[in-house]
Formats: C-alpha cells, sequence, structure tokens
C-alpha cells in the first residue's frame, strides 16, 4: 500500500513538473521568435498535458501490458492499482495545467 | 566549476522563466496591439490603394465651354456671333483632363484677339479664366479702332 502510495506521488509530482517546467521554459522559445508568452504557456500545457501523462505512467507500455495482464487473468487488484497510478498522473498534469492557466491569467479568448 | 556553471545556467533560465511569466501579460497586450495594428495598416493601405485607381478612373475632363461677356449693356446679338467664334477657337480644350489644361496657350488665344463679325472688328480683353469641367471665359470685347463697344 505504501509503496502504491509512494509510487502514485511520484507519477503525479512527475506529471505536474512536466506541465510547469515545459510551458515556463518552453515559452521562452516562443517568446525568442516574437510569439506572445502568455499565449504560448497556455498552448504548451494544453499540448504537453498528454505528456506528462505518459511520463508520469513511466513513458512505457507497462502499465497498460499490467492491465491488460490483470484483465486477462482476472486479478482486479492489479488493474485496479494501474488505474490508481494513471489517475494520478492524470491529477497531477491537471493540477499543472490550472496552475499555468491561473498564473497566465486564463485562456485568450 | 561544472557546478557552478549549471548553477549559473539554471538561474538564468529560471531569472528568464519568472520574468516571462510576471511580464506575460503586458507582452500578449502588446502582441495584439500590434496585430491589430498589422491588420489596420494592411487595410487601409489596400484602401488607399482602391482610392488611388478610382481616382485616376474618375479624372476631370473638360466638358464644356462657357463664355460670359463683362461689356454693359448687352448686345446680344453681337455676344452670340463672338460667343460662336471663341467656342470654335478654344474647341479643341473640349475632351482635356481638367489638369492638363494649357491656361497659359488658352489665355493667349483669346487676350488681345481680333475677331470679326459682320464685316466689324472686335478686340478681346480676357479677364478670367476659370478651368473645370466647364471652362469659363471671362471676356471683355471692344471695336478694334480703340473705341469701346459699349
Amino acid at each position: 500500500m505504501t509503496k502504491l502510495l509512494e509510487t502514485m506521488t511520484y507519477n503525479a509530482f512527475i506529471a505536474l513538473g512536466v506541465i510547469i517546467g515545459g510551458s515556463l521554459i518552453g515559452s521562452l522559445g516562443y517568446v525568442l521568435v516574437g510569439q506572445p508568452p502568455g499565449h504560448s504557456m497556455v498552448e504548451l500545457a494544453e499540448k504537453l498535458k498528454i505528456w506528462a501523462f505518459v511520463t508520469g505512467l513511466g513513458g512505457t507500455y507497462e502499465t497498460i501490458r499490467a492491465i491488460e495482464a490483470g484483465f486477462l487473468g482476472l486479478q482486479l487488484n492489479t488493474v485496479i492499482k494501474q488505474l490508481l497510478l494513471i489517475f494520478a498522473a492524470f491529477i497531477g498534469a491537471h493540477t499543472g495545467y490550472l496552475i499555468i492557466i491561473h498564473l497566465t491569467g486564463g485562456k485568450i479568448r | 566549476m561544472k557546478k557552478e556553471i549549471a548553477t549559473l545556467l539554471v538561474g538564468v533560465i529560471l531569472g528568464a522563466a519568472l520574468m516571462n511569466l510576471f511580464l506575460c501579460k503586458q507582452i500578449d497586450q502588446l502582441y495584439l496591439e500590434r496585430e491589430k495594428l498589422k491588420v489596420e495598416l494592411y487595410e487601409t493601405t489596400e484602401r488607399l490603394k482602391k482610392i488611388r485607381v478610382q481616382q485616376q478612373q474618375n479624372k476631370l475632363f473638360v466638358r464644356e465651354i462657357e463664355v460670359i461677356f463683362l461689356n454693359e449693356p448687352k448686345q446680344n446679338l453681337l455676344e452670340i456671333e463672338l460667343h460662336k467664334k471663341i467656342v470654335e477657337l478654344a474647341q479643341a480644350i473640349i475632351g482635356t483632363e481638367v489638369e492638363k489644361v494649357p491656361h497659359t496657350i488658352i489665355g493667349h488665344l483669346l487676350d488681345q484677339r481680333l475677331i470679326e463679325v459682320n464685316g466689324k472688328k472686335f478686340l478681346l480683353h480676357l479677364k478670367t479664366i476659370i478651368i473645370a469641367e466647364k471652362v469659363t471665359f471671362l471676356l471683355k470685347y471692344e471695336t478694334a479702332d480703340g473705341q469701346s463697344d459699349e
């Protein structure tokens, strides 16, 4: 259980870091080529969300395989564990996205 | 040494990122304004081009000649004859672009000109030319022997 919580925390923070770091530092590149930084940050946060999620999960298909194995072997525990890890990564990525949105003052409409 | 350089680089990047974050609203606003101005400039330039083309197409041409005699009292019959002769003389300017009417030549053409009407000679004095779509000549005339025909 403790191991699971630890992994969930890792996943969440990795995803969070990918979104925040990627958006903040990535937008510097946009500024250098004359694009608006606020708008590019939000755009990057949106684009990076899926990658943050994947990175949080380890960037491999292991989780998917584990889910598959869990389903086929009827090991419900494994499936729930993997789903929780995915959920943690999603929470981290979405939190990062919301932080960026609020830092830049919301989406430019 | 490498550690210091790495720290410096991280500091630079973090500083730039933070500055970027603090200034992003202002920079975004300026960017938006710049884009709006670009669009406005483009529209204005296009409008100007169209106006120039229109202006070139809608050039003014001389369509009519009007002759006004300033002599008093009026001699209608004589003036009609003089009018006919003057219009004949200035006929060439009809159809000319208003801006390109050779006003000095027209002036010399009519001023101090002798015109014969019914066997009598009349000397014209051109007072004013108004050049527009309707060219107007304001003239005085006198008999050629020097006596005013008033």
